[in-house]
């Protein structure tokens, strides 16, 4: 396990699309800060003009739209602060949209170019092949982070001037969990690319989770279960995507175990469901 | 006797209605070049897939090294493969690729890679991307990456397809200088018996799923050898005329053919001795076959190739 663990993030690295990836992805960090600057220099503007539009802001935020909406928390009259920038990214599945590209491109690569035949023959539990990506894919998504935070943290103060980090500890909660529930849906991704074994289907699929086009279907089961006298259920806030738009800024502990217990179980399901279809099936 | 390194009883495979592979018997024995011939689709992939772990069979039973059923997981590492085409990251150089693998094994040695690189005839490649290799090249880098791990049974499907006749000749010499020098078992699949014939020294032959005849290159060749073909009733009373003629030579193949494989030039005298023994002769003829024939005969005929 150790070696196909050191042979699969021997691979990731040797992958162009990871990198590719990384530039795409801090192009449009640098890109976002910028949009938000605008936004943020329009809030800033005198109180009238502004009140309508912080208002219809927070109705937004509430709820979660189909597609990507990076939305600013910082307040009129509030310094932005590099948390806030995270946090409308994060939310917007802005980060998501570029981990999961990879991650589909990545679990599927043996299997397209055929390496997966020189080895899998090989390996006593074809199972474990599944699991060293997923460690592999933990590793990429830690990375990502990372990068994603240095990035951010240069784009705000390139286009700011100044550096605030706003409150460190609720931040660090905040992407932690928020790291955990990335991995958690990176996971389900490579589940999806790996049983369909096809790259379009695959990423059209992850994409379509990735914006919230569930949530039509989330839609539906919620009325289903309205039916069936299960009231006020919202089968997104039960999901991993769900989670990852819905965290708030200042978890609390019970926010944060919730979001953690759907994320290892999401994650955890997908992974072996994955490993168990891998193992039964011929190459 | 030689040592069986490879058996198959009874393997079966089946996709929905259509069964691949029917209950084929496969004796492979240690040191052996194994020819596994058979027309496009007639279930050699399958069969192979099966015996290097890539599918399951659907019945029937592999005996690899002496391990059978659960335990082949032990030995399974001691099995190169190259089944159908090679597969490489084309964004990755020849070395990479044998890098990637050789972390599987834990090897860490670069001279390991550089010799496996040499072996193949890949050395000066670099750091060309095997993307912009030619099918020869992807070729060798796929046994390349077969032989990582130094196995003992080195499984190679189709590796001369696709090649011109300098890469054919090439890939010849590379699989009997590993059979040779590194005393490896290797079973190579083609359609091609022409080429098989060149190198392997034991021979399965395949049909719609069904092992039609394993024979040694000793057998092919005497069923394939110039001969003079003769056509009776009772080929037993032949045998005293034969003998008292003092032809050794000959072999009794069924109820009514002897095949004579010496005297060639004496078919008109064979004849007439017979004929003053009192033997019925329907017909006495010159045959040979050429290998393609033998094959093709025996897996329906030219029509369906």
């Amino acid at each position: 396990m150790r070696n196909l663990i050191k042979m699969d993030v021997y691979r990731m690295f040797h992958t162009k699309s990871l990198y590719i990836i990384w530039i795409i992805l801090g192009a449009m960090i640098v890109f976002s800060t910028f949009m938000t600057k605008l936004d943020y220099e329009a809030l800033q503007e005198p109180q009238q003009e502004t009140t309508q539009e912080v208002t219809g802001e927070t109705e937004a935020s509430e709820q979660i739209n189909v597609g990507m909406n990076v939305e600013l928390p910082t307040k009129p009259g509030e310094k932005l602060t590099v948390f806030d920038e995270m946090y409308s990214n994060i939310q917007a599945k802005f980060v998501a949209l570029f981990l999961v590209i990879f991650a589909v491109i990545y679990a599927t690569a043996d299997l397209t170019s055929g390496y997966i035949k020189n080895i899998s023959g090989m390996i006593p539990r074809r199972e474990y092949m599944v699991f060293s990506k997923a460690v592999a894919l933990g590793i990429y998504t830690f990375l990502s982070f990372l990068y994603y935070m240095l990035v951010q943290t240069i784009a705000v103060y390139g286009f700011f001037g100044y550096l605030r980090w706003g409150k460190v500890e609720p931040m660090f909660t905040y992407l932690t969990v928020q790291f955990v529930l990335h991995y958690a849906f990176l996971l389900i991704c490579m589940g999806i690319a790996i049983v369909l074994r096809n790259n379009t289907f695959s990423m059209a699929i992850s994409i379509c989770l990735t914006m919230n086009f569930a949530a039509i279907l989330y839609g539906l089961l919620d009325k289903l279960f309205a039916k069936m006298g299960i009231k006020d259920f919202q089968t997104i806030t039960h999901t991993v995507t769900g989670k990852i738009a819905l965290l708030s800024m200042h978890p609390a502990r019970k926010e944060c175990l919730a979001s953690l217990l759907i994320a290892v179980l999401f994650g955890g399901v997908a992974t072996a469901v994955t490993g168990y279809v891998f193992k039964t099936r011929d190459i | 006797m030689q040592e069986i390194l490879l058996q198959t009883t009874n393997l079966t495979k089946q996709f929905g209605r259509h069964r691949a592979v029917d209950q084929v018997n496969l004796h492979i024995k240690k040191g052996s070049i194994y020819g596994f011939i058979g027309r496009n689709g007639a279930g050699k992939t399958t069969c192979l897939k099966m015996i290097s772990g890539l599918s399951k069979p659907s019945s029937g039973e592999i005996t690899l090294f002496g391990y059978t059923g659960k335990d082949l997981k032990k030995v399974r590492s001691r099995v190169g493969c190259l089944i159908e085409a090679p597969g490489l990251y084309g964004n990755m150089s020849a070395y990479e690729n044998i890098k990637l693998k050789c972390k599987l094994f834990g090897i860490v040695k670069e001279s390991y890679i550089q010799n496996i690189l040499e072996l193949v005839g890949l050395e000066q490649t670099g750091n060309k991307k095997t993307k912009q290799f030619s099918l020869g090249m992807k070729q060798r880098l796929g046994i390349g990456l077969a032989l990582v791990g130094e196995p003992d049974l080195l499984i190679l499907d189709e590796p001369i397809n696709g090649l011109d006749p300098q890469g054919i000749a090439e890939m010849r010499d590379m699989i009997q200088k590993l059979n040779e020098e590194h005393n490896m078992t290797i079973l190579i699949s083609s359609h091609i018996l022409e080429e098989l014939s060149k190198i392997a020294t034991d021979y399965g032959i395949i049909h719609n799923g069904v092992l039609v005849q394993e024979l040694t290159r000793e057998e092919l060749l005497q069923r394939c050898r110039e001969r003079i073909e003769i056509t009776m009733e009772h080929p037993e009373q032949a045998l005293p005329v034969l003998d008292g003629m003092k032809i050794k030579n000959y072999q009794v193949v069924d109820k009514e053919h002897i095949h004579v494989f010496e005297r060639l030039n004496d078919s008109a005298i064979m004849n007439m001795e017979l004929a003053k023994a009192g033997c019925l002769v329907k017909g006495i003829s010159m045959k040979s076959e050429e290998l393609e024939n033998y094959f093709l005969n025996l897996t329906g005929g030219e029509q369906n190739a």
